[in-house]
């Protein structure tokens, strides 16, 4: 249950492990808190993402209105089956590039 | 026929007792008398050879009469004669003529009751046929009514088909997860607002800090005070008076900022619970929503299989429905066979009647031909006999001007029936 968060120009990369839930708010809200720059790009690794549950979901919607809402650019990837079904059930597919 | 002819050639030879060969031979014997009588007077010779003939004539004719004899012939084997066969022959085929007739009345009867069998079946089947084509014409209209839905449901009401209920519900699906997802969101954002909010009230917490140094300041202070007017005496009394008053408000102001810091712990604590609160709010797990989700996707696609085949099969049915309709038609067109039939059976007993009729006639003929026979004369005998071979003849016209069968049909293949 870690999140690691690696910044390179406007490249964000987060990688993220365990179960992904409300206990990962605090380490979630500093990239959320963080200033934000035009044309930033977020890649969130989710392989080792065990679990979500809808606090999960909830955070990468407020991470996707940090990053410009319709416009922003948001990749997840690596994500397993079933957790790909979930986010596809939230219809996240339509708001995030996830692979 | 032919027969018959027979019968009454040899009669004609057994029976007769004068005839055209006695009238022959008289007339012989009178011109061999005439041309004797002219010889005489010429040569003797020649008269002797003509008499030796003549004679020869005669003998060959008593020899002849010898021979075929003039008295009726007889059978050989029995002894009886001829004409006697002959009047056996007519009783035996007046009783044939008789069981001809009996037989012919049964024949009549028989085939009327196969007529009427056949026409009373033939109409109970048509009936039956009848009823059958209905009720399959009922099944195919409620077959119809089935498929074309529910147009007597959407008079009555707004029409709810199994496809639109999955839809509604996979869209409640939906948004039921929305909202989840939306309440989440918007319970971390809140929970970011209680932690703002939560260290601006734990920076209250600081300022008080420096709020208690300033009010223990004075406190200092408003002793020093104190004590330097108690230096100064009787003059220092009414600083005394004053550094005391600014010791109390000091000290009130500690207690103050103390009880605004109870009450700031005491906020601190409300927003912690509130935020766990929110948490769980915005905890939910996704897992049981994706089970329902994937159910009742399951679900739909089973009732949509399971609508989609029994419309198919709802289809079969009435297309069932539709050839039992045109056998049932076929059926009934093919009834008409019990027409056909009853008028071969009407034609069958004509057929009986006209040969009971020849019968009739042949046997009238033959016993009117008794009497005459018990007299025995020849040419009465002839005259009898050529008036049954006229029967007979006039029977075989009679019975060949019958129509020929209306009915040319001998099979009951479809197309082959002609109506009458």
């Amino acid at each position: 249950m870690s999140i690691n968060v690696v910044r390179k120009d406007k490249e964000v990369n987060i990688s993220i492990s365990g179960r992904f839930d409300f206990s990962m708010n605090n380490e979630f809200r500093k990239i959320l808190s963080a200033p934000s720059e035009v044309g930033e790009q977020f890649s969130i690794d989710m392989g080792a993402v065990e679990d979500l549950d809808s606090s999960a979901l909830g955070m990468l919607l407020l991470l996707r209105e940090k990053a410009g809402g319709d416009t922003a650019n948001i990749k997840i990837q690596k994500c397993r089956e079933d957790i790909i079904e979930m986010l596809k059930m939230a219809n996240f597919q339509t708001m995030f590039d996830i692979s | 026929m032919s027969e018959n002819s027979e019968h009454s050639g040899e009669s004609m030879l057994g029976t007769r007792r004068i005839g055209r060969p006695h009238l022959m031979l008289y007339l012989s014997i009178s011109i061999y008398t005439t041309i004797i009588v002219g010889l005489w007077q010429f040569d003797q010779t020649l008269l002797m050879m003509v008499s030796a003939l003549s004679l020869g004539w005669v003998a060959a004719y008593y020899i002849y009469r010898g021979l075929v004899g003039s008295t009726p012939v007889t059978d050989k084997k029995t002894g009886i004669s001829i004409s006697e066969s002959i009047a056996e022959q007519n009783k035996s085929y007046a009783l044939v003529a008789r069981k001809i007739d009996d037989e012919n009345v049964a024949i009549v009867d028989e085939v009327n009751r196969i007529s009427n069998m056949v026409s009373e079946a033939t109409t109970e089947l048509a009936q039956s046929f009848n009823t059958m084509n209905e009720q399959a014409g009922q099944q195919k209209e409620l077959m119809n009514a089935i498929l074309n839905g529910q147009d007597n449901i959407d008079e009555r009401s707004e029409s709810i088909s199994m496809s639109d209920f999955i839809d509604d519900t996979s869209s409640m699906m939906n948004y039921f997860i929305e909202t989840i997802v939306n309440t989440s969101k918007e319970s971390v954002r809140l929970v970011y607002k209680l932690d703002d909010l939560c260290d601006k009230v734990v920076s209250i917490e600081t300022l008080l800090k420096d709020l208690k140094f300033i009010s223990d300041q004075t406190n200092l202070l408003a002793l020093n005070a104190s004590i330097e007017a108690a230096r100064a005496g009787e003059h220092g009394r009414g600083f005394a008076v004053v550094a005391d008053e600014v010791r109390n408000l000091s000290m009130s102001s500690g207690n103050f900022s103390n009880q605004i810091h109870n009450v700031v712990a005491e906020a601190v604590v409300g927003i912690k619970e509130a935020r766990e609160v929110i948490d769980s709010i915005a905890s939910r797990d996704m897992r049981f929503v994706i089970d329902a989700k994937a159910k009742n996707t399951n679900l739909s696609e089973q009732i949509c299989e399971i609508q989609n085949e029994a419309e198919k099969n709802m289809h079969a049915v009435s297309d069932i429905a539709g050839n039992i309709d045109q056998s049932v038609g076929e059926a009934i067109r093919l009834l008409q066979f019990g027409d056909i039939a009853t008028q071969l059976a009407m034609h069958v007993a004509e057929r009986s009647n006209n040969i009971s009729q020849v019968s009739n006639e042949l046997s009238t003929a033959i016993e009117s031909s008794e009497s005459i026979m018990a007299e025995g004369d020849d040419a009465e005998l002839i005259e009898v006999i050529n008036s049954i071979r006229q029967v007979c003849e006039s029977s075989i016209e009679h019975i060949d001007n019958i129509k020929c069968s209306p009915v040319s049909q001998d099979k009951m293949e479809a197309g082959d029936i002609d109506l009458f």
